[in-house]
């Protein structure tokens, strides 16, 4: 497949992240790869996917910066993250959102006095799964920012799973070459 | 004077009464602007209450007004505490607005563009000073986003003034919701006279209430003005004349307002506003500005649902109103002296709909809701044809599950082959193109619901082969390969990437034969592209063992013994066979096709 060259924005989202990403895989590379392998085994595989992913997040979350609740949301795991390492997972749904959800709750004391007449029911549940989803959509208050928040956070995951796919391929070529050597 | 435009807040409003309105000017007025309210009003007011702005409307306009203020005052008053509670709802779009521009007091028509009030209209509200401490109840925080604006819809009466006063003083917060309806040429121009007193008065009413500095400014500036506005009425009445004439000119201008609304209701709210600000300045400009920075002083604090019933009033019945509206507005021509008759941005309730205020607030943020929605809609794929907001946000939901999964998958797979690949950004990027080619490839890893799974297997080229014999090992591989297939491709359809059927391979056949006819197993894989391309081959491949691949890959779908089982037997299956890679893609529902196999040993 020779790479065809076509014009990029680049101050799009997608370029931007691209470019994250690719600096932070190599970072990752870089660090798997100076420990010897004798020396230490290669990173659990586990592990390693899931670096790769906060990567992703990451990368993502700062290209798009703090516009968004999301963005803010995930900007702060990964800054939370570096006092502990291992709370990428947990503390994306424990730590903040238990607090937010505690906020939340207690200031939609009021607010939800209006949101109720029209969402009881099945429509908390959705929103709150998707308020767990949307990283940060337990800080969004009423339905509608969640919903922005949605919309701009299903963009830019697609955005970063074209890019992920077309990396992988990349490598995946690589890979391949590799391979028939 | 504003009997009509009265007879339509009442009507909005059930009714309220002018006496409950006054009194619960007085008091809820206050509520709201606190005691900025009250000193500023009721020094610069002379007329008005000492207590309120909003009585001092009641004073300028106890007839006419009080219909109308009622309607505005009375969803505002009802929620004063919401205001505050509501910051987000009505001050984003407020402060948006009101960056634009202190002086436009448009404001939009609601759902689309919630702040965007027309300034114009706002400046007319000056001189009621009722009004304003309502128009602030609604507006939070829009500083230039005069709530007057959403009253433009008043009648040029004095009545009208008034309720555009307060509503100036809720002014900052939902000037978007106020709307554009407020087609407020006409109310532009009673509320251009009134503007400037109202919104020096707005202004002092939301300097109470936190408003913007500049609100705070025009405050300090608006309240001398404003009883110099008292006393100037002539200097209304010409802006009154100018906007009446306007007004009067309107019936049209109320439709291009309404239209220019809701064209700007789509825009982001902050344009929008500014843009609905000054389409509404329409004559007077210098009052209007005033009139406006009043409106914008309207209460920061107050309940983002008053804004929304205002907008929603004024959204409501920009057409209906229209007829009236021309009518009002002849009414406030031979009413030059008020200089509260600006235009008010007037909520109306559409005929037929519940005029409660609450019920307005709640069908604002319906529509704006509906409206996200639609626009979710068009970005998760496959929702066309769903409509309900409980169906779309499971389908978002799903969506949302689906392209996380998807990924954590691809971030896997780059963790596997991370250690071994230089990356070239540039051909990296133009991996787009390629994506398209292989856009199957980025489905995997849904796990949409598995009901919405149909595992079509057909056979895929039913003419490339006979259906070959089934060697254990390669029956072993279709039924992973289906059931991944089945997991992994879930529901979102991708447009079916055109890979030219490659394979020759007779396992390949074999494989895709009897995915094909196992595809009655009972899972359910949506229509779409799927691919298991090199990459997951390669990585099911470099990762032998099962346990490496079970784990990540169970999150794709909801882990059953048979899929585990069946993903053990993939892994298994590649390592032992060094490197069997598949690519199937799948037409369609009924079929499924080996896109490409590399052949490599």
């Amino acid at each position: 497949m020779t790479p065809q060259f076509s014009p990029m924005n680049p101050n799009s989202i997608k370029t931007r992240f691209t470019h994250r990403f690719l600096r932070a895989l190599k970072r990752l590379r870089k660090n798997t790869k100076s420990p010897t392998a004798a020396s230490s085994p290669p990173p659990s595989f586990s592990l390693r996917y899931q670096t790769v992913k906060m990567a992703a997040d990451a990368s993502m979350a700062a290209a798009v910066g703090p516009r968004r609740v999301w963005s803010r949301a995930i900007l702060r795991k990964v800054r939370s993250r570096g006092f502990s390492a291992r709370r990428i997972r947990s503390g994306r749904r424990s730590t903040a959102s238990g607090v937010v959800r505690r906020i939340r709750r207690i200031k939609n004391g009021k607010t939800r006095v209006e949101e109720k007449i029209g969402f009881f029911g099945d429509d908390h549940r959705k929103t709150e799964e998707l308020r767990r989803l949307v990283p940060g959509g337990e800080e969004a208050m009423d339905l509608y920012s969640l919903l922005d928040e949605t919309a701009h956070y299903i963009k830019c995951l697609s955005t970063q799973v074209h890019t992920s796919g077309g990396l992988k391929s990349e490598k995946r070529n690589f890979g391949l070459m590799k391979k028939s050597q | 004077m504003d009997v009509e435009g009265k007879d339509e807040f009442e009507q909005e409003k059930g009714g309220e009464d002018l006496m409950s309105y006054h009194s619960r000017n007085v008091s809820s007025d206050w509520r709201f602007g606190g005691p900025n309210l009250t000193n500023p009003l009721m020094g610069s007011i002379p007329t008005a209450k000492p207590m309120t702005v909003c009585s001092e409307g009641a004073l300028m306009e106890s007839s006419s007004s009080a219909p109308i203020m009622d309607s505005f005052g009375h969803s505002v008053w009802d929620h004063p505490t919401s205001t505050s509670q509501n910051p987000g709802y009505c001050d984003i779009n407020l402060q948006n607005s009101a960056t634009t521009s202190n002086n436009t007091l448009g404001i939009r028509k609601g759902p689309l563009a919630p702040l965007s009030i027309d300034r114009t209209v706002d400046i007319g509200w000056a001189p009621p000073n009722p009004i304003v401490k309502g128009g602030g109840v609604f507006l939070p925080n829009a500083h230039g986003m005069l709530l007057p604006h959403s009253l433009s819809q008043f009648p040029a009466d004095s009545g009208f003034i008034e309720r555009a006063a307060r509503f100036s003083c809720f002014g900052r917060g939902n000037f978007g919701n106020m709307v554009n309806s407020f087609s407020a040429s006409e109310s532009m121009n009673p509320f251009a006279r009134i503007g400037p007193v109202m919104m020096q008065q707005a202004q002092e009413v939301f300097g109470g209430n936190g408003l913007n500095s500049d609100v705070k400014m025009n405050e300090t500036s608006k309240g001398v003005s404003l009883s110099a506005e008292q006393g100037a009425t002539t200097e209304g009445s010409p802006l009154k004349n100018e906007r009446r004439s306007n007004s009067f000119g309107m019936s049209g201008n109320e439709s291009d307002e309404a239209q220019n609304s809701g064209a700007d209701g789509q825009d982001n709210p902050s344009s929008s506003k500014a843009i609905g600000l000054k389409k509404r300045k329409r004559g007077g400009g210098g009052q209007d500005n005033e009139l406006g920075q009043n409106e914008a002083l309207q209460p920061t604090g107050e309940a983002t649902n008053d804004n929304t019933e205002i907008e929603q009033k004024g959204d409501l019945t920009p057409t209906s109103t229209s007829n009236k509206q021309s009518g009002k507005h002849g009414k406030q021509g031979p009413q030059p002296s008020d200089s509260q008759k600006e235009e008010y941005i007037h909520i109306r309730a559409r005929r037929g709909q519940a005029t409660n205020s609450h019920s307005l607030a709640e069908r604002v943020r319906r529509e704006k809701i509906s409206e996200r929605m639609k626009f979710l809609q068009d970005l998760v794929p496959g929702c066309s044809k769903v409509t309900g907001k409980a169906v779309m946000l499971d389908e978002i939901i799903n969506y949302v599950q689906s392209l996380q999964r998807q990924v954590e998958f691809l971030s896997m797979k780059l963790a596997t082959v991370n250690p071994r690949l230089d990356f070239n950004l540039e051909s990296l990027l133009t991996k787009d193109i390629l994506q398209s080619r292989a856009g199957a490839s980025s489905t995997l890893g849904y796990s949409h619901d598995m009901s919405h799974m149909t595992m079509p297997f057909a056979p895929l080229h039913p003419s490339q082969s006979g259906v070959p014999v089934m060697a254990n090992s390669s029956d072993a591989l279709r039924r992973s390969i289906n059931t991944q297939l089945a997991a992994m491709s879930e529901g979102y359809k991708d447009p079916s990437s055109q890979v030219p059927n490659m394979w020759g391979e007779d396992e390949l056949h074999n494989v895709v034969q009897m995915g094909f006819n196992s595809g009655s197993n009972g899972n359910r894989v949506t229509a779409g592209a799927w691919v298991i391309n090199r990459d997951m081959a390669n990585f099911l491949v470099s990762n032998a063992t099962p346990a490496s691949v079970i784990s990540p890959l169970s999150t794709y779908y909801t882990a059953s013994p048979e899929k585990l089982k069946f993903v053990t037997t993939v892994a298994e299956l590649f390592s032992r066979q060094a490197k069997l890679w598949i690519e199937v893609e799948l037409l369609d529902e009924t079929k499924m096709r080996v896109v490409k196999d590399s052949g490599m040993r």
